[in-house]
């Protein structure tokens, strides 16, 4: 299997067997395990020493569904700790494809030269002037690319945000139809790439040399039950098909965990105006899709094509996370400002999050009245435009924060919260603290353990039992982010067997044998390299806790604070 | 009694008529529970993931007065 390596500095390209400590690895255990190796933790993430790695899923390209997921990794200029952030549409699969196990870019161009980097249908990686792609917002970049090359690449890359090495920049990619709607958000991903001067990584569809199974008939028995678990799971098979991830605004708007105006609340008073199902009637009704496939190899179809009012295509996927940051948490209860929104930050290349959050901030400082969706929109193009005020803006929340002498930021190591607020579930307080990424919902989302009210095991206003639920959790999507299954398909993990039946297909790939308890080791080893780096990187256990306002503010309305004390959370890796 | 009742996610599909803008106003005898109400609307107990009334989530337990708006949702996942 191969292993890319992109020096940008003498622009090369060489193509190398991966080496034998790193096989058998993939996604985010391949990304976190080589940077911790290679990269220097003390280095300036925007300077040469830091490099950025694109790989696979271990189960990328495999028959196994819902497994196109690509982890970009790279020591992170938002956080200044590791960073792996995951994304789907079709690169992850079409580099598997190409038998790549991973393209590490190390470097950096000393004359402002910036480059795309191509893999053809041979797997063959050559660097080009970006010439005038360059200075493109990610529509137009992927046009450009597609006028010259034809359709059959994905295209994986950077907006203006990314260019100017904002560190909320995202790094796009296109999904199924083309569009460069997926965004690898977290982390300023997309300002290492712009560092590095390169514009985008554009890999062939269609290529025909995958790594090879060991046993194909146990994989492809282990990957139809899991398909099928996948299909008769309500929320997969069922909800998410119909709504997507949208149908979480309003279960978590009645638990009182929708963090709103900068989460000053619990619960926003429109959250009717933009939940799942209100999203739902108004792009059945303007002849929109409710139901679309985003990502290779899906068959959740979660994703959606929102349109405006004449029925023109407005922005895919309105997600949760989005129509929370760019909604509730700025205090906007209308949808077809926050799908402009959506499609601005994709355009531009910025995280949905850390942008929305960032905007928050600049209005709970008093810059413009919550709920103003037009001067949220400005703000984006102020980004986008490169003003002062749009850098700060492009920046995230803390650098906002620093700007207005506003201490009511909602962030842990420098990366904003998501859509969950810890008060009212203590257990994402644990997963947002201790987590190597800083404050991210997908380390280790614990919030369907928590509502005990109907099912759940754990009390969401308790400290009992959240720092062994999250430990375990991120422990488990340490692993489900290496072999590359997407989050919304654990319904076959979860499932009677569905463990099982992974390391079944581990082992039909690997040829070795896999158990349960390899599963954990994966995990862990993991987070300790992840939590290795970050020590070196100058990090200690007083990273490992929330903003002040977290355990100060009761979140109304059930006026709660963060309980969990330092001494617990410090409990959450003891390995 | 009567209460209000508002479905979520893809549970309409179990209540026949319901009508998503409108709601449902269910009527109950004078101290029936959730579980009570839950059991009249014929949602499938493996189905029910969290109910909410007047804003707050509640325990199947809780005894309803009428005149609440009740809201019902799936079992959630996510990130």
């Amino acid at each position: 299997m191969k292993l890319i390596r992109v020096d940008m500095t003498n622009a090369t390209v060489t193509t190398r067997d991966v080496p034998e400590e790193f096989t058998n690895l993939g996604g985010r255990a391949l990304t976190s395990l080589l940077i911790n190796a290679e990269v220097p933790a003390d280095c300036d993430p925007l300077g040469p020493d830091n490099k950025l790695i694109f790989a696979p899923g271990y189960f990328s390209a495999t028959p196994l569904v819902n497994t196109s997921r690509l982890s970009v990794g790279a020591k992170s200029p938002l956080t200044g700790g590791i960073k792996e952030s995951n994304v789907g549409g079709t690169v992850a699969r079409d580099l598997a494809r190409l038998g790549i196990t991973a393209v590490v870019v190390e470097g950096r161009p000393e004359d402002g030269k910036t480059f795309v980097l191509k893999i053809d249908e041979n797997g063959e990686a050559s660097l080009a002037d970006a010439g005038r792609i360059w200075g493109s917002r990610t529509y137009e970049m992927v046009e450009q690319i597609r006028d010259q090359l034809g359709p059959d690449y994905s295209v994986t890359g950077i907006g203006p945000a990314g260019e100017m090495q904002l560190s909320a920049a995202s790094i796009q990619t296109t999904d199924f139809d083309g569009r460069p709607c997926r965004a690898a958000g977290r982390g300023g991903l997309g300002a290492v790439m712009g560092s590095k001067g390169l514009k985008a990584l554009v890999v062939h569809k269609k290529g025909n040399a995958p790594a090879p199974l060991a046993d194909p008939e146990a994989f492809k028995t282990a990957a139809r039950e899991y398909a099928r678990a996948v299909r008769a799971d309500e929320f997969s098979g069922e909800v998410l098909p119909e709504l997507g991830s949208a149908v979480l605004v309003a279960p978590i708007n009645a638990a009182g965990a929708l963090p709103t105006r900068n989460a000053r609340e619990g619960q926003f008073e429109g959250a009717d105006h933009i939940s799942g199902e209100t999203m739902a009637q108004i792009i059945r009704e303007r002849g929109g899709k409710t139901t679309h496939k985003g990502c290779a190899q899906c068959i959740i179809n979660c994703s959606n094509e929102y349109v405006d009012r004449e029925g023109k295509y407005v922005t895919s996927s309105l997600e949760y996370e989005t129509i929370w940051s760019m909604g509730a948490m700025i205090g906007n209860d209308d949808l077809d400002t926050i799908a402009r929104l959506d499609f601005l930050c994709d355009d531009i290349g910025l995280d949905t999050i850390s942008t929305g959050v960032a905007v928050a901030v600049a209005m709970d400082a008093g810059y413009k009245p919550f709920g103003d969706g037009r001067a949220a929109i400005e703000m984006l193009e102020e980004v986008a435009g490169g003003t002062d005020f749009g850098k700060v803006i492009g920046n995230g929340p803390v650098a906002v924060g620093k700007h207005f002498g506003h201490p009511r930021v909602p962030v842990v190591k420098g990366q904003s919260m998501a859509a969950y607020d810890p008060r009212a579930i203590q257990g994402m307080a644990v997963t947002y603290a201790t987590s190597p990424m800083g404050a991210d919902h997908t380390a280790g989302w614990v919030v369907d353990q928590s509502l005990e009210d109907f099912g759940g095991t754990l009390d969401r206003f308790s400290a009992e039992g959240q720092v062994e639920a999250s430990r375990n959790t991120q422990i488990h999507m340490a692993a489900v982010d290496s072999v590359g299954i997407c989050d919304f398909a654990q319904s076959g993990l979860a499932a009677p067997g569905g463990l099982e039946n992974v390391c079944k297909m581990i082992a039909a790939k690997s040829g070795k044998a896999f158990t349960e308890a390899d599963w954990t080791d994966l995990g862990t080893r993991v987070l300790k390299a992840e939590r290795d780096f970050n020590r070196r990187a100058g990090f200690t256990s007083q990273d490992d806790r929330l903003a002040p306002m977290f355990y100060e503010e009761p979140l109304p309305p059930h006026n709660k604070v963060v309980i969990i004390s330092d001494e617990e959370m410090d409990k959450t890796f003891d390995f | 009694m009567n209460v209000s009742v508002k479905l979520f996610g893809t549970l309409p599909r179990h209540v026949p008529g319901y009508d998503a803008r409108s709601g449902l106003v269910v009527a109950l005898p004078e101290g029936a529970d959730v579980g009570r109400l839950i059991e009249q609307l014929g949602i499938p107990a493996s189905r029910l993931g969290m109910v909410s009334v007047d804003g707050k989530l509640v325990k199947s337990s809780h005894r309803l007065q009428g005149g609440e708006r009740v809201h019902v949702f799936q079992r959630i996942f996510g990130g």
